[in-house]
């Protein structure tokens, strides 16, 4: 009996489609008991006021590409015969600062083959803004970037290594911002070439559950949850385990029962050299930095406290608090305040990517369908000024609208942030799917009523999340429809057969854009890693269909050849 | 921490944008578990899904990620085939099935392959679901079903030839 044959009986002969009714009503079976009035929770409200659940339905499903942006309703639209990418942006509620107040950004080489384009304007939006998040600090302004043609040599290939197939449904947690460690058990210098990790603790009894994961310069490091057999879902200590070989040996230092600390927290673990920060605790307590050199026992940091983001560049640990204040730190003890992060971020509900270019700090801010955010890229020389790059108008040459990649639930690790530059994976929205069937997107999303098929609502869009809905917005700004997650109104699923694009920019500054479509065949996928290593940048592509993500995937993998200059 | 949730672990709207982003990811999981037995697998997402948002209200931020939630879903199907493990062993419906064997020629016939699978005692279709479905190391496994390295090696390798016999008494 072959393997390979047992394995794929599980994925090509099981139907394991739910059901649109089972779905739905153990939604509402949760929701309801999580409503319960002694729950002491707070409560979902339901999108529909008359207290009946709603029966909207998407009709055109034009889909939902609705990008409210921070300083206006920025529209990326296809122009008709020419091809070239129409951008623009409503001009700003807040003027942009004074040229002294910019961040100095070094200059940059523009390859010799590169034609800039600059971008042209489209027509403002009929109506004000719905109701975003506008940053008012002067601190902060938002320029268009400039486009030059790809620097990058791209090369699809096939996984490879002692794994044929990724688990790709769970590629969610791919870690590292180096090597990769895929849950804690597959590791890979260069997104390729995959080995499997078989950590283990001295007392074979125990079972390890690694929740998070990071490698750089041939060490891995582990945080996992150590399970005592004898105890249902008994966790029994936290460890780091560290592999000085590539997985093959490894030690382990007690962190939890050595720290004292409660279970469950949220947690993270990074790596630089022999340094291993941890951070721990829950949004409550607040999480806090531990710190760990040379296998020595981990020490509590005291400032700074309260850690919302956690990120490392080669050579340096950052960190932004709760109040929005980046610091950095090369030994994972003595910290540095930088300076407060561009304004906005505080509410975006997703995480995000951040890290330094050079001198240069970066955030990549993802766009996550309907919430009210245009990605952009935020770049600062000093860490209190802040320049940001509206990316919308790089998704071209042939997309009517576009967004960072990201629907109702962003991938975070979708962005790369070294010296070597910064790459992303955006999509060039044209069809989206409702009810297993593919429609054009364009900038709007109509609504209807489902028993008459009449429309309802017809605008942009933006999320509640106090709702966890979808509002509808008309040109005044106004609800006109709002969408709730039931299996009939999904409007927040992924396109499909969308065009990917890889941008790319050395500086943050001057980006390109090529189509992942064109190097894959147009095989429909969607990315689940990128990773930049020595200069070569690494994006991980798994298949996808309109019956949803399969578990494990044959990933492709497109590798740059060559650094950016 | 997952992508897709972040922040206050007490808030309903947030846990419906959990289970929106993982149902479909559980379910899948559980259902090939269960070798397609789609009834169990609800019920076992349920289950799942209902410990998370207990947990989740008891305000632990890791109940609302997705190695959380399958971490549950595993145990969940682990403790499953334990359960009706022991409910065959007592009605003593299990036919004896051939503890040595060889490998039988390759076979390409995914539906009788999983055909077979359903066709085998419990504690093999675990071990099978674990170690292909899962892909967990032998020592993982070893660790999920109470028995020694070596053992669970033997139990991997009796269950592999079993279904090899299953699969080619199927084809004669």
């Amino acid at each position: 009996m072959n393997d390979e044959i047992i394995r794929r009986s599980f994925f090509d002969e099981i139907d394991s489609t739910p059901t649109a009714s089972f779905r739905g009503a153990l939604r509402a079976s949760l929701l309801d008991t999580w409503n319960e009035p002694d729950s002491g929770h707070d409560a979902l409200s339901e999108a529909d006021s008359s207290g009946q659940r709603p029966r909207r339905r998407v009709l055109l499903l034009a889909a939902a590409v609705a990008l409210i942006a921070v300083a206006g309703i920025v529209v990326a639209s296809r122009s008709g015969g020419d091809g070239s990418v129409r951008t623009g942006t409503v001009p700003a509620t807040t003027p942009p600062p004074p040229a002294s107040s910019l961040p100095t950004l070094p200059p940059t080489v523009v390859p010799s083959t590169a034609t800039q384009r600059a971008p042209t304007t489209a027509p403002p939006s009929s109506g004000p803004p719905p109701t975003a998040v506008v940053p008012t600090s002067a601190a902060a302004s938002i320029e268009a970037p400039t486009i030059v043609e790809s620097n990058m040599t791209w090369t699809a290939r096939a996984v490879q290594g002692d794994v044929a197939d990724l688990p790709a449904s769970t590629t969610r947690t791919v870690f590292g911002t180096g090597p990769l460690v895929l849950e804690g058990h597959y590791l890979s210098e260069d997104g390729v070439t995959w080995h499997r990790l078989q950590p283990a603790l001295p007392d074979m009894s125990m079972s390890l559950d690694i929740r998070s994961a990071d490698a750089a310069d041939g060490r891995v490091v582990l945080l996992a949850n150590t399970y005592d057999p004898d105890v249902p879902h008994g966790e029994a200590d936290v460890v780091v385990l560290t592999s000085d070989d590539g997985g093959r040996d490894w030690t382990t230092l007690p962190f939890r029962s050595d720290t004292n600390l409660p279970p469950e927290p949220t947690r993270t673990i990074l790596t630089i050299d022999d340094v291993v920060v941890v951070t721990w605790g829950t949004p409550e307590t607040g999480r806090t930095l531990f710190v760990s050199t040379a296998g020595a026992p981990f020490e509590p940091v005291e400032t700074p406290q309260s850690i919302r983001h956690i990120a490392r560049s080669s050579d340096e640990f950052l960190v932004i608090d709760d109040h929005m204040t980046m610091w950095s730190s090369e030994n994972g003890v003595d910290w540095t305040e930088v300076g407060p992060t561009p304004p906005g971020l505080e509410n975006q509900a997703y995480a995000f990517t951040f890290g330094k270019v050079g001198d240069l700090y970066a955030i990549v801010e993802p766009l996550c369908l309907g919430t009210g955010r245009l990605s952009r890229v935020w770049l600062s020389a000093n860490g209190t000024e802040w320049v940001a790059s509206d990316l919308g108008g790089l998704i071209g040459p042939d997309a009517k609208d576009g967004m960072i990649y990201g629907s109702g639930n962003i991938n975070h690790y979708l962005a790369s942030i070294t010296d070597a530059g910064i790459t992303l994976v955006a999509i060039a929205g044209s069809t989206a799917r409702a009810d297993q069937i593919e429609h054009d997107v364009d900038p709007t999303l109509a609504a209807a009523d489902e028993p008459t098929d009449t429309e309802t609502a017809r605008g942009v869009c933006r999320y509640n999340p106090e709702l966890a809905a979808t509002e509808v917005l008309d040109t005044n700004g106004n609800v006109r429809a709002t969408l709730t997650h039931d299996p009939e109104t999904n409007v927040l699923l992924p396109p499909v057969s969308a065009d990917l694009v890889v941008l790319h920019s050395d500086d943050g500054i001057r980006w390109s854009s090529t189509s992942i479509n064109e190097l894959t065949d147009g095989y429909p996928s969607y990315p689940v890693w990128i990773t930049t290593i020595a200069g070569s940048t690494s994006i991980g592509l798994a298949p996808q269909s309109a019956e949803g993500n399969p578990p494990f995937a044959t990933v492709t993998v497109l590798n740059s050849d060559s650094p950016a200059a | 921490m997952d992508p897709g949730v972040r922040g206050d672990a007490g808030s309903a709207a947030r846990f419906a944008v959990f289970y929106d982003a993982y149902f479909d990811d559980v379910f899948r999981y559980l259902c090939r578990g269960m070798l397609g037995d789609r009834a169990r697998a609800e019920d076992l997402t349920q289950d799942t899904f209902a410990a998370a948002a207990a947990a989740a209200r008891a305000g632990r931020e890791e109940a609302m990620t997705v190695t959380w939630v399958m971490g549950i879903a595993r145990h969940k199907l682990i403790d499953c085939y334990r359960r009706s493990d022991r409910e065959q062993r007592a009605l003593a419906r299990v036919a004896a099935l051939p503890m040595d064997g060889g490998d039988g020629e390759l076979v390409d016939s995914l539906p009788q392959v999983i055909e077979a699978m359903r066709s085998l005692r419990r504690e093999y279709q675990l071990v099978l679901v674990l170690r292909y479905l899962e892909e967990l190391s032998v020592s993982a496994i070893a660790a999920h079903i109470d028995r020694s390295e070596h053992a669970t090696e033997s139990l991997l390798a009796r269950a592999r030839r079993a279904l090899s016999d299953c699969v080619s008494e199927a084809t004669r």
